[in-house]
């Protein structure tokens, strides 16, 4: 079923694909939606949808290597699954009727594509197709973004990813001579470098997640369409990234302090994440900023109990999606005005979007409460301090603050038209359905809220929105260029210079030269009609004879 | 079934498409188009019989196959034998395609079309002769000939401003030719008439000879590939050529230095002479590292594709000299791959050149207007990178295993320098493609439709070769 549910959708990725459509472009959407919904709510509610399905065909047959690819998975992934429906959803959602959409059906298709390539990365039977599927959605979603600089950036940083995969994949196939996920263990237990393999690890997945130093990877994203952002950052942040470390979890082992480095690594995220928030003057980067923190949530939550992870899975994508259709309303309802400078009292006729923002917060505390426990409950008091902070502002900058916004969006300004609150609508009323808290929480998060918004805790920091050298600053982007790329130009240079011109240019080129030139000067003078040279060649012919004649004795 | 001589054929049938080419007309009427049917036609018509031959043959590497010998000269008894594994027929096949990629670079290009179509099928025959030799006789003459069409082309048609380098670029390569010349003669003076090349492991000389001769052996092969100190030598030609066929034809050399390594070099080196090996890994070692750099820094393309080819031959030549002989097949896989990917990269760079010059434009943002060649263009980068769209990617994959586990440090300095110049062509990708607002009406002109499709066709070619280049003799 599970292999015959993805060729489905397969073909209808394909299908939006390459017939492409001018005209009627939302209804085309509307039907790539309604029939991916169709397929997806027909064949993922049949009995194990996800069991005894079997696909492989053979690919790779040489002497030293035989791998297999297939399309099959167990109980144990549906919460990736379905957590990749709902990203899917979402977006061919958004995709119908978001206006800055161009090439509705050509996105809706590369959307079904990039999942059909999750599912074949859940399906990993051995590291090869896990890889495999890694690169391959790196391309996929480098075609599907629009913008040179977020392409760039995405791409830069996700292959920076894939090598260091590569490059750990190939340790352990050299050392354990399987692809098979069992080989890590063993591998995590005698590798020859275990320090050396878990900083390929650990880089591989914070790179994938997009966790500090990393993030610009999907920073860069807030310059396109929210649809594409939305569904680019929440694959590699929700799916593809923990996904990677859940399937490679036994890596853990390389090293004893392995949990240790990505709780620190988490925790810098998190601080970071909460800066970047409230620092940000782009709507885009505060979503993104948002993902950041729960990238650096999940990624804690893995290492703490894998299994108690799967279950939170789900509900955190959807309350992630939650948030983020929220966070983009004022935007829609400005006429698509990006900055928050550009803002302000939005609560006046915003009114259903305010409240409906609350109402996904307060959402987001309950999922939090149902889920703490003796071993998570520091770092979701922490993700919910971080998220509590960012949101408080964002509410309160957008909707109480001063009016900054311009007249000709003050004119436009109204609550978007009901369809952006539909996902709201189906979210929230799952998790409040779902998991159960006691009314005071309901109370004491949505006043708590409320009066943070008004009051904005941290107001001289979010000052930063109106300056512009804090706007303009990429400290990790530069960090990056003053440590490792100018250094590395510097000395490739160098050696240009050094070796190919003064060494090999002026120094071995102009000595053969002068060298020739010599022997040139001595032919010449030894074929002078003189005594001495005579002398020479009667001393040359004997030498040559002596040679030959010891040669053949076997002198040499 | 009678017996058809598929290796004489694959020497001969370009001779033949010689033949016809000078018989052709080639006028301003005419525009070279009959000389370049008759070269494509002698190029498909080779695949054609390459694939035939792979058909007849295994797929098992090191079993020579399809042998045939020919009698040269009866005093002193001298025999061609030709002979091939799925190994060399790869790489037949990959040269056929990367030549074939050129020949279509350069169709439009109508001046001295004739002579370049004929120096070019010659060097096809050559190179064919030398993937095919089996004995030290037929081995050096294809060696050695294969310098005579590489220097009319680069010379007639290469446009090379620095008549020092192509001079100093020329003595190289005849150099490293005399030093296997002599030890060639060494080795046939040694065994009183000429030897198969699976028998030059066995022979037993003295001390100093041995030295000698597997010393000139070394540097003769080393010649063949930009090697540090001398790659500017040859670096200072291949950046400075224009023509996508003669750049083509320039840098499949490196191929016959690997090739003659492969071959020609005893999987069991003397103990005299196990030092050579030591001294071939430091010079790869520094080589890549120095060329990845360079081109890294380096602003001209061609010299950034340069260095990007450099460094992937020598790191196949590492990959060639692992203790197992199994990992062969692999090399051959990715070369395979490797040559078509570099042949349409300088194919759509040199399209792209020829535009920024007639129209007077920066590099920068020249692809923007280009949707096609921008397309395909980025298919090639990417496979080139080693992502999953040619045998490259599961290939080198093995291949860097292999050096992982026999030689951790020079594993590591071959993965930065792939690193380096995976870098470097992915900046001028994304410089190209960057979004420039043209004021000037002089907008670059994107490839034709024609030109689109064929390269999406090498495109699939190399998608096929994901799995297995061979997959046409599987089942």
């Amino acid at each position: 079923m599970f292999a015959l549910t993805t060729l489905k959708i397969l073909t209808a990725g394909l299908a939006a694909l390459f017939f492409q459509k001018n005209r009627l472009t939302r209804s085309w959407a509307l039907v790539l939606f309604a029939g991916v919904a169709a397929i997806l709510a027909y064949d993922f509610g049949q009995n194990d949808p996800f069991e005894a399905s079997l696909w492989f065909v053979h690919w790779v047959k040489t002497p030293v290597l035989n791998l297999n690819l297939g399309l099959k998975t167990g109980a144990e992934f549906a919460p990736f699954i379905l957590g990749g429906v709902a990203v899917l959803l979402f977006s061919l959602y958004y995709n119908i009727f978001y206006p800055l959409e161009r090439n509705r059906l050509r996105a809706g298709g590369m959307y079904v594509l990039i999942f059909v390539l999750l599912l074949f990365m859940i399906s990993a039977g051995n590291i090869m197709q896990l890889f495999l599927s890694v690169c391959l959605l790196d391309i996929l979603i480098f075609v599907l973004l629009p913008e040179l600089s977020a392409k760039r950036l995405f791409l830069s940083f996700n292959l920076a990813a894939d090598v260091l995969l590569f490059i750990l994949f190939s340790f352990v196939w050299g050392q354990e001579n399987s692809l098979y996920f069992s080989a890590l263990i063993k591998f995590a237990r005698h590798s020859s470098y275990p320090l050396l393999a878990f900083i390929l690890w650990a880089g591989a997945v914070t790179l994938k997640c997009g966790l500090v130093l990393f993030h610009n990877s999907i920073l860069e994203l807030k310059n396109i369409s929210f649809v594409r952002q939305n569904f680019v950052a929440a694959m590699a942040v929700f799916l593809v990234g923990p996904l990677l470390l859940f399937k490679t979890y036994s890596l853990m082992g390389l090293v004893p302090y392995s949990g240790l480095v990505f709780r620190i690594w988490a925790a810098g995220s998190l601080l970071w994440a909460l800066v970047g928030s409230v620092v940000s003057d782009s709507l885009k980067a505060r979503i993104l900023y948002y993902y950041m923190m729960l990238s650096a949530l999940m990624v804690v939550l893995i290492t703490l109990d894998k299994n108690e992870f799967l279950q939170m899975l789900l509900p955190l994508i959807g309350v992630g999606l939650l948030i983020s259709a929220m966070m983009i309303l004022p935007l829609v309802a400005a006429g698509n005005e990006p900055l928050v400078s550009h803002t302000g009292g939005f609560a006046r006729e915003m009114k259903l979007s305010l409240f409906c923002s609350l109402a996904a917060f307060v959402a987001e505390a309950v999922l939090l409460l149902s889920f703490i426990n003796a071993q998570n409950q520091w770092w979701l008091a922490a993700f919910a301090l971080c998220h509590f902070i960012a949101f408080s502002h964002f509410l309160g900058q957008v909707y109480f603050g001063d009016v900054m916004a311009d007249e000709r969006v003050w004119a436009i300004v109204t609550n978007p038209s009901l369809f952006y609150f539909i996902p709201f609508l189906i979210f929230a009323s799952m998790l409040f359905t779902s998991y159960e808290a006691a009314p005071i929480w309901f109370v004491l998060s949505f006043s708590m809220l409320l009066f943070f918004a008004w009051q904005c805790p941290v107001r001289r920091l979010s000052q930063s929105v109106l300056t512009s050298s804090v706007q303009e600053a990429e400290p990790v982007l530069t960090f990056y260029k003053k440590i490792f790329l100018t250094p590395i130009q510097l000395i490739g240079r160098i050696l240009w210079i050094t070796v190919d011109f003064l060494f090999v240019e002026r120094v071995m080129v102009a000595l053969l030269r002068r060298m020739i030139f010599i022997l040139i000067r001595m032919s010449m003078f030894l074929h002078q009609n003189m005594r001495v040279c005579g002398w020479f060649f009667l001393l040359f012919g004997l030498s040559y004879a002596a040679l030959v004649f010891f040669w053949q004795k076997g002198a040499f | 079934m009678p017996h058809i001589p598929y290796l004489l054929i694959l020497i001969l049938l370009p001779l033949c498409g010689i033949f016809f080419a000078m018989c052709s007309q080639d006028n301003d009427k005419t525009k070279g188009r009959n000389v370049l049917s008759v070269a494509l036609l002698s190029v498909l018509a080779n695949i054609a019989f390459i694939i035939a031959a792979f058909l007849n043959a295994s797929s098992e590497y090191g079993k020579m196959q399809l042998k045939e010998t020919y009698l040269w000269l009866e005093s002193p008894k001298i025999m061609l034998s030709f002979g091939v594994d799925s190994f060399s027929l790869l790489l037949m096949l990959g040269v056929h395609l990367a030549l074939l990629i050129g020949i279509w670079g350069v169709r439009n290009d109508y001046v001295l079309q004739k002579s370049r179509m004929i120096f070019t099928l010659l060097f096809l025959s050559l190179i064919n002769g030398f993937l095919a030799a089996l004995d030290i006789i037929s081995f050096f003459i294809f060696f050695e000939a294969m310098l005579i069409p590489l220097f009319m082309l680069i010379g007639m048609f290469g446009e090379i401003k620095r008549q020092a380098g192509l001079f100093r670029f020329m003595l190289y390569n005849l150099c490293g030719v005399l030093l296997l010349f002599a030890a060639i003669m060494v080795l046939y003076h040694h065994n009183k008439g000429a030897l198969m090349l699976n028998q030059i492991s066995d022979i037993r000389m003295s001390r100093t000879k041995e030295i000698v001769v597997w010393s000139s052996i070394f540097l003769a092969f080393l010649s063949r590939i930009p090697i540090w100190p001398f790659h500017s030598w040859v670096s200072a030609v291949s950046s400075g050529i224009k023509n996508p066929l003669v750049f083509i034809v320039a840098n499949l050399m490196p191929l016959s230095g690997i090739y003659s390594f492969i071959r020609f070099w005893p999987q069991s080196m003397p103990d005299t002479v196990v030092f050579v090996m030591a001294v071939l890994e430091i010079i790869s070692v520094i080589s890549m590292l120095f060329i990845a750099l360079i081109g890294l820094i380096n602003k001209d393309i061609q010299y950034k594709i340069f260095s990007f080819m450099t460094v992937y031959y020598i790191f196949f030549l590492l990959g060639s000299f692992l203790p197992t002989d199994q990992i062969l097949l692999n090399v051959g896989f990715s070369l395979f791959a490797f040559m078509i990917i570099f042949a349409a990269i300088e194919v759509l760079v040199s399209f792209q050149e020829d535009e920024r010059e007639e129209k007077n434009l920066s590099a920068e943002g020249i692809l923007y207007k280009m949707p096609r060649a921008s397309a395909v263009f980025t298919f090639m980068v990417f496979a080139g990178l080693g992502l999953p769209l040619s045998a490259m990617f599961i290939n080198n994959f093995v291949i860097v295993s292999g050096l992982l586990v026999y030689n951790f440090s020079t594993a590591v300095v071959a993965l930065l320098a792939l690193i380096f110049v995976a870098s470097a062509l992915l900046k001028e990708l994304f410089v190209r493609r960057a979004k420039v607002e043209t004021v000037s009406d002089n907008l670059p002109e994107d490839i034709s439709k024609l030109d689109a499709c064929f390269m999406w066709m090498v495109a699939i070619v190399l998608l096929m070769s994901l799995s297995d280049p061979l997959w046409f003799m599987r089942g």
